[in-house]
């Protein structure tokens, strides 16, 4: 996979990613305890790296999306740790903590913004051109979960892509799926969240 | 619930029409539900989404919310919280700064104060600066002067890098100069301290380290008048911060800083030592006149000042005309101008404290008690010449050009000290405080302690032949035993774990082999590994099995690491060339060594029962590329380094297969020799150091 780039280990700080990487172990394992641990600690990592990010970012430079992400992953998973055919499932699991932050992290913003009313869904075209401040990750959350009680590989693979930023082949990877499944999979569930986020539910 | 029979069918006809043209696919799903209207609605529907889906989620939502995570700050409130920080328990916050905090702080392992700069989150994140600043750290930690504030430690806690330095009591340049506002300092107590801080920037300058933000507020007087300057090393990143938030802050602060910036930093060049010169002159005119050379409302009026104007004149009732004249050097706005040094900076200052404005000379100067110039008596400046001399350690100066002969002295202020190249084996705790030594000074290389590290093995350099010799030290009563006599060169001895043998490194024959010899002395010396190739020992694993060394083909080439089973004589190359300096962990499952195939680092590598590499390098050497001769302490769990001068730890779990390290701290720093030389310093089972330290 090759989102690992290991001469880059020596500027991780290898205590706190030791830390995730053993929540993550024992979450996996069953220990529900451990997400409540993982959350502030990945939260962190996030700020920290989306701050510096930001601030490339104002030095000129366009943000850099894979960058962004591998990185995060690099604060996440101490890859020595965890075997090969592992990772992908790792990132899955990763995904998910990163889904429950940033949802979590919305929806604080939005209660403060909004004085916790309603909120309104803009999804358009200029979202490809110019992602808005504040997308609304709450709306798309709710939806994915139903569409997870619909088709639950389809959930993952939003989940993965979207909220874990992997790509279509990791995404196969971690599901142990064909990339073209993903591919398949992929397309439809953006189909049928869109349907889902501009129609009122039933 | 739509069912999963029927969920299966609405996507094989979605992916199927999606196959055909977008005019098609209508007429193609009504035939394909075959009069099923629902699944024709169901898929239709999501079909009529599939254009806006191409928009939709295009990143990754890390990648959309990283804006409105970075805004929102972890606040000082956070830090609030924090008690302590490793050894270190917080008293109370003493200063706030661009990069952080400073708390005064108790060492709670040597109950001593300390001060701790904590870099705020802002800083500590983005990797680029964290290393220029753990950089400049460092080299400034291997700075040793009374006048520059020592930085005890380097760390890292959770997520938050601390800088730990002396905590020094007395009050900023900048509080003392408002407490006499508007009137500046009389002129003894300005040169008392311009004097103090050009002394340290000498000695900084020397070592290539440049301040960058010499200002009042980085420099305190303590009540006893001995001057320190805070912030060298961080000062470098420090302005940088300074300069980028004066773009988009313009705050008082900015211009506070941007009052002391030298012409070349205001434009953005590339400065040298010089700018502190400027800088220096600036503090210098502030402390005479009361107020700054350069001013204005807005920071690019200061900026213009500084670029284009004269400072205002300063007033003869302040200063001499040779310390006016000092001052105007070094506000020169060409570079070249200025004093080249801050050497040639001190040398006019002392002949101003000796000059009457007349430029003769007095010559009532005595080893004791300098007598006072007499013109600066009759303007009423009386300046404390002893405290001066004793501050800037120029008595020998003093002493030695009391002539009667008018004019500038040629003589440099710096007197060379003939030092000689001997060296000590001192003993040192874990703080870098001395603790007695083994043996008289002598040119010692390349220490091994005995099995029960009650003896020294070294090897001493013959001041007339200088060729190397093996002798035993002991360390209780220091006495020492010759061990090997040869004419050729021996060096680089190891006990063995069962105290019998001495394996060492020796050219004979033409080549560098290695051999071993009764650590009783009662015995010949035998050949172990006799090769063409140029070897050279580093260590034995503690069951005597193994015999670590370096290897060449010839001896320019740059080593690799090999390794030798003593009971079969088989060898492994462990790690191909540039490595060198292989040391083996105490239950041998890790080798760490020097890797210099980018830089200098130091990486481990696990080691199996044959003694073959397994897995992979871990660089434990955090962001050094100068990081030289590891050593485990006893117990595998930390694993000391040293990055130029300074002894690093790392802590290190050595006992299961999985590596795990910590990020590096510095200990302490040592004065020994630049060269790399095997084991420069040893360290005991109960943790104190052994280091050949420049006598």
């Amino acid at each position: 996979m090759a989102i690992i780039d290991v001469n880059n280990d020596r500027i991780m700080s290898t205590n706190v990613t030791n830390e995730i990487t053993d929540l993550l172990l024992a979450w996996n394992d069953g220990e529900q305890t451990a997400l409540e641990k993982l959350v502030p600690l990945v939260e962190v990592e996030l700020r920290r790296l989306a701050r510096s990010y930001m601030r490339r970012e104002r030095a000129g430079h366009t943000l850099q999306t894979t960058a962004l992400i591998n990185e995060a992953y690099l604060r996440l998973i101490n890859a020595r740790r965890v075997s090969w055919h592992n990772r992908a499932h790792f990132f899955g699991i990763a995904a998910r903590v990163m889904r429950r932050i940033l949802v979590d992290f919305s929806r604080t913003r939005t209660y403060k913004k909004r004085g916790g009313g309603a909120f309104q869904v803009t999804f358009d075209d200029a979202l490809a051109v110019a992602p808005t401040d504040d997308p609304d990750l709450l709306a798309l959350d709710e939806a994915l979960t139903e569409l997870a009680r619909v088709d639950e590989r389809k959930g993952q693979v939003v989940e993965m892509r979207f909220f874990g930023g992997l790509t279509e082949k990791e995404t196969a990877v971690a599901l142990n799926v064909s990339p073209e499944t993903v591919r398949r999979d992929w397309r439809l569930a953006k189909s049928w969240l869109l349907r889902r986020l501009t129609q009122k539910p039933q | 619930m739509i069912d999963k029979d029927r969920w299966a069918k609405v996507e094989n006809i979605y992916h199927a029409a999606l196959a055909h043209e977008p005019e098609g696919r209508a007429a193609f799903v009504t035939s394909a539900c075959a009069g099923d209207q629902e699944l024709e609605r169901e898929v239709g529907s999501l079909l009529k989404f599939d254009g806006q889906a191409e928009a939709f989620m295009p990143m990754s939502a890390l990648s959309v919310a990283a804006k409105t995570l970075a805004v929102t700050h972890v606040t000082s409130q956070d830090e609030s919280k924090l008690k302590d920080i490793g050894p270190y328990h917080l008293l109370k916050l003493i200063g706030e700064g661009g990069t952080g905090n400073v708390y005064l702080a108790v060492d709670t392992r040597l109950d001593r104060k300390v001060a701790i700069k904590l870099l705020s989150v802002d800083f500590t994140e983005d990797l680029d600066r964290i290393s220029r600043f753990k950089q400049e750290a460092r080299a400034t930690s291997l700075l040793s002067h009374p006048n520059i504030v020592t930085i005890f430690e380097i760390g890292e806690t959770q997520d938050r890098n601390y800088i730990v330095t002396e905590f020094v009591e007395g009050v900023t340049l900048r509080a003392r100069l408002a407490a006499v506002s508007p009137k500046g300092l009389d002129a003894k107590e300005s040169v008392s301290i311009i004097m103090q801080v050009v002394e340290a920037l000498d000695t900084a300058h020397r070592a290539g380290i440049i301040h960058r933000d010499i200002k009042p507020e980085n420099i305190v007087v303590r009540t006893d008048g001995l001057v320190k300057v805070l912030d060298f090393g961080i000062a470098k990143v420090d302005a940088l911060q300074a300069s980028v938030d004066h773009l988009t802050t313009r705050t008082g602060v900015v211009i506070g800083t941007a009052a002391y910036m030298s012409p070349e930093q205001a434009r953005g060049q590339k400065v040298d030592h010089r700018t502190d010169i400027f800088s220096v002159g600036i503090v210098l005119y502030e402390m005479l006149c009361g107020r700054k050379p350069f001013e204005g409302d807005t920071w690019s009026d200061v900026m213009a000042a500084v670029l284009v104007k004269d400072p205002p004149a300063i007033d003869s009732s302040v200063a001499p005309v040779a310390l006016r004249g000092i001052v105007e050097r070094c506000l020169e706005k060409d570079p070249d101008k200025r004093f080249q040094s801050a050497g040639d900076l001190t040398f006019a200052l002392r002949q101003a404290t000796l000059t009457d404005p007349s430029g003769s000379r007095t010559s009532a100067v005595t080893h004791d008690k300098p007598a006072l110039p007499g013109s600066w008596q009759k303007t009423g400046l009386v300046i404390a010449t002893i405290i001066i001399a004793l501050l800037i350690g120029g008595i020998v100066w003093l002493t030695t050009t009391t002539t009667k002969t008018a004019g500038p002295a040629k003589l440099d202020p710096k007197v060379p000290r003939i030092s000689e190249p001997k060296t000590r084996l001192t003993w040192l705790d874990r703080t870098g405080t001395a603790q007695g030594t083994i043996g008289d000074a002598a040119e010692y290389s390349g220490p091994a302690f005995s099995p029960d590290e009650q003896q020294v093995v070294v090897a001493l350099t013959d001041p007339g032949t200088k060729t190397r010799d093996l002798w035993i030290l002991s360390r209780l009563t220091g006495e020492r035993t010759m061990l090997t006599s040869d004419p050729a060169d021996e060096m680089n001895p190891i006990w063995s774990p069962d105290g019998q043998w001495i394996f060492f490194t020796a050219d004979r024959n033409g080549v560098r082999n290695i051999y071993r010899v009764p650590a009783s002395g009662n015995g010949p010396t035998e050949p172990v590994l006799a090769s063409k190739e140029t070897l050279n020992l580093e260590d034995i694993s503690r069951d005597g099995r193994f015999l670590v060394f370096n290897v060449r083909n010839n001896r320019d080439d740059p080593p690799g690491v090999g390794l030798m089973s003593l009971p079969d004589k088989r060898r492994v190359l462990f790690a191909s060339a540039p490595t060198r300096a292989a040391r083996l962990s105490p239950n041998q499952k890790w080798m760490a060594y020097t890797s210099n195939k980018n830089g200098s680092v130091i990486v481990v590598r696990g080691v199996s029962a044959t003694g073959t590499p397994v897995g992979d390098e871990h660089v434990v050497s955090g962001l050094s590329e100068n990081a030289t001769t590891s050593m485990w302490r006893a117990d595998g769990n930390e694993l000391f380094y040293l990055e130029g001068r300074t002894l690093m730890s790392v802590k290190i779990n050595t006992d299961g297969d999985r590596f795990e390290a910590a990020a590096p701290t510095a200990l302490f720093k040592l004065n020994i020799e630049d060269e790399e030389r095997r084991n420069r310093y040893l360290v005991t089972r109960e943790g104190l150091f052994l280091a050949i330290l420049k006598n």
